[in-house]
């Protein structure tokens, strides 16, 4: 033993991250870590400032010439209006309970995106300009000015938090990250500054009815192809009624349900379980988007997306909602829906017409959750299922944030897994429930050019299933949102090869025993059955 | 310490330095896995690199540990030589504790460096992927109608 080691380094290596003022603003628009800017089409189609062409690596943003009286006039007017906004600018006493809670700070390491640091930057333009201290000793007080370079900061670090409000979990005073976030790209959206990916759904959902602006004919063909399979693989007929006036429920689903995979998947297993109870439902073409872009934009279009659903249910006389397996949809009902369109007293209290449950929680907002709807079937004992169906699949449950922290539908899931699945397992209680691990794509970051960004913030999502991978075997991630199903199966391959991503749904759809099926053969995905469950 | 366990110590630090600051101490400090999954991910990777090292430096093993680490440095805010950089940090940490080293340590260190870049590129090569494979998956359903149409299994 001994060393044979040159005294020189071969090559010169600097090892450590610049590391700076925390206070200096200025960003590294590296490719890979941002999305592009919004186009002019779109602000146009919903009547937003400053349509322009442009993008975040310009060093000309075009941005109008009063940008700064109008953000400090946006900011005044939030802080007047929203008590929460002026309590988060205040009260923040830095303990740093928050700070190795974000997903983005614990995948990147990058300080700016430690919560309480994320919040700094707004903070400290609100101390700058709107309490005396920061008035008159400006940086002494923790004060920065508002510059271009902080319109930029903003818009870095606030489309780097996915609005998932785990670091508000674990804040001795409740202050929650994912409204300030929520505010400041609202602030920033009052002088054009947004991104394509949230700003061209928003409008095809404004103008059409969803996302991908897929017009009525293309739905209804959409649901007809639905259909088919669901007759090879069940051999019943299974109607899916469109635009039906008087159906006792409106049934809204997002969009990629229909159009994505694995998301379609989980509307087969939707359709199949609407039949199999006799459901008197109707899906609409008009409100064909659960999603809500409008939600990472500002208050002001999250608002007029969400009012489509309910006109909708006006217009066909429903008596109440139910909804698909869908995030952000959810967070709206839930915390927004009530002061924003509601209360919605032109419909009925939901009661399920099988088992007879009011669903009083519901009683603002007239929708009740899939989840809920049919873990009250399972637990009143109206569906037959065959969980060995599902054998192939070892399962773990990743709670969305929006429906899990955000509306507190923790237990529903996972007992309707737990019955239509045999092999089930948690993720460690860390990271669940409550605690959840955003899937680092939510809130309008899930786009291609922001790929090296999203597989950073989701990683330790990937981290907790690759546990479960190694502990026991898992190969399935099911999941309650269709941004999660579009984007959990890039982070599986990416982290953890060898582990799927399904919905609830879908697994509900493969054990339901259906009255007059023929021998079923295959799953939802024309896979082969287990074949216990084949032969039996 | 075992000599190891003083290069699994020393090396970790390497890695984690690039990071600056609190994270550094957090990625090096914090033990639980899920609160520091950069930090679990770096110590599992180098325990089997350092065991390597002193070992029979089985290549399956090596580009397995790298796999890992470079999945992380490839996508982090690091140039190449910062995500890599740390394999050689081993040679700093070899002249400080001579004693301790392989005769060959700085043909193993060549060998290591090889295999963090390969993995490394590996990495990088596999995001073009991805997109591709999410594009596929966005417009899935007219992908099945359409081979549906065609006659053929989708
Ligand atoms: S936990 Fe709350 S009070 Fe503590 S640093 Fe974070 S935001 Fe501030
Ligand atoms: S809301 Fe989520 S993404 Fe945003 S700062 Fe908090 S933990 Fe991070």
């Amino acid at each position: 033993m001994g060393p044979i080691m040159s005294e020189k380094p071969v090559i010169d290596i600097a090892l450590k991250t610049p590391k700076g003022d925390w206070r200096d603003p200025r960003v590294d628009f590296r490719k890979g870590t941002f999305s592009y800017a919004s186009l002019p089409k779109d602000l146009s189609a919903l009547g937003l400032p400053n349509p322009r062409k442009w993008q975040p690596t310009d060093l000309d943003w075009q941005l109008p010439p009063d940008w700064k009286r109008i953000l400090l006039d946006g900011m005044k007017e939030r802080l007047e209006k929203y008590r929460s906004f002026r309590l988060f600018m205040d009260v923040c006493v830095r303990c740093g309970a928050c700070a190795d809670k974000c997903h983005f700070y614990l995948g990147s390491g990058d300080p700016k995106n430690m919560p309480f640091a994320r919040a700094e930057l707004v903070r400290s333009i609100y101390r700058r300009y709107f309490t005396l201290s920061g008035k008159l000793f400006g940086s002494l007080a923790g004060g920065r000015e508002l510059t271009e370079d902080v319109v930029k900061e903003w818009f870095y670090y606030f489309y780097q938090c996915t609005e998932c409000r785990r670091c508000s979990v674990y804040c001795p005073f409740g202050i929650d990250t994912a409204e300030i976030t929520m505010i400041v790209r609202e602030l920033l959206s009052l002088i054009g500054v947004s991104t394509h990916w949230i700003m061209e759904p928003a409008a095809k959902s404004f103008q059409v009815g969803n996302h991908l602006g897929i017009p009525p004919h293309a739905f209804k063909d959409s649901l007809e192809f639905a259909a088919d399979e669901l007759r090879d693989i069940t051999g019943l007929d299974i109607e899916i009624p469109i635009n039906r006036k008087g159906a006792e429920i409106l049934f809204v689903m997002p969009s990629a349900d229909y159009f994505a995979t694995p998301h379609y998947y989980t509307l087969l297993g939707y359709m199949m379980l609407f039949h199999e109870i006799g459901l008197d439902f109707t899906v609409s073409a008009y409100a064909s988007e659960g999603g809500n872009f409008g939600s990472f934009h500002s208050n002001d279009l999250m608002k007029s997306l969400n009012a489509k659903i309910y006109d909708e249910a006006r217009r066909l006389g429903v008596k109440w909602i139910l909804g698909g397996e869908c995030g952000h949809m959810w967070r709206v009902l839930h915390q927004y829906m009530d002061t924003m369109n509601g209360p919605a007293d032109f419909l009925e209290m939901p009661v399920s017409p099988i088992t007879g449950t009011r669903f009083e929680n519901a009683a603002s907002t007239r929708m009740v959750h899939i989840c809920e709807f049919t873990a009250d079937l399972i637990h009143h004992d109206k569906l037959k299922l065959d969980p060995s169906r599902n054998d192939p699949y070892v399962v773990t449950y990743h709670d969305s944030c929006n429906p899990s922290r955000g509306m507190g539908l923790l237990e529903e899931p996972r007992y309707v897994l737990k019955n239509a699945c045999n092999n089930f397992h948690e993720m460690p209680a860390s990271t669940i429930r409550e605690y959840t691990f955003c899937c680092g794509s939510g809130a309008g970051l899930g786009n291609d050019e922001n790929m090296e960004m999203r597989l950073r913030g989701g990683f330790p999502r990937a981290n907790a299933v690759r546990h479960v991978r190694e502990e026991h075997g898992v190969n399935l991630l099911t999941c309650i949102c269709a941004i999660d199903k579009a984007t959990l199966p890039t982070l599986m391959d990416y982290w953890v090869p060898g582990v799927q991503v399904a919905g609830v749904h879908e697994m509900l759809g493969n054990a339901l025993v259906m009255t007059g099926e023929k021998e079923r053969t295959v799953n939802l995905r024309g896979e082969p059955l287990a074949k216990g469950a084949a032969d039996a | 310490m075992s000599a190891p366990d003083t290069v699994l110590e020393r090396w970790l630090a390497a890695a984690a330095e690039v990071y600056g600051g609190i994270f550094a101490e957090h990625t090096i400090g914090e033990r639980d896995p899920f609160r520091n999954p950069i930090g679990h991910t770096l110590r599992v990777s180098l325990t089997v690199l350092v065991r390597e090292f002193f070992g029979a430096m089985q290549p399956a093993a090596i580009d397995a540990a790298f796999a890992d680490i470079m999945a992380l440095r490839s996508i982090q805010a690091l140039a190449v030589e910062q995500a890599v950089g740390f394999v050689f940090g081993l040679r700093g940490i070899a002249r400080a504790t001579p004693a301790m080293m392989p005769a060959d340590a700085e043909a193993r260190i060549d060998k290591l460096a090889l295999s963090a870049f390969q993995q490394y590129l590996a990495c990088r090569e596999r995001l073009a992927e991805l997109k591709l494979n999410e594009q596929l998956r966005a417009f899935g359903v007219a992908r099945m109608r359409a081979a549906h149409n065609r006659g053929s299994v989708a």
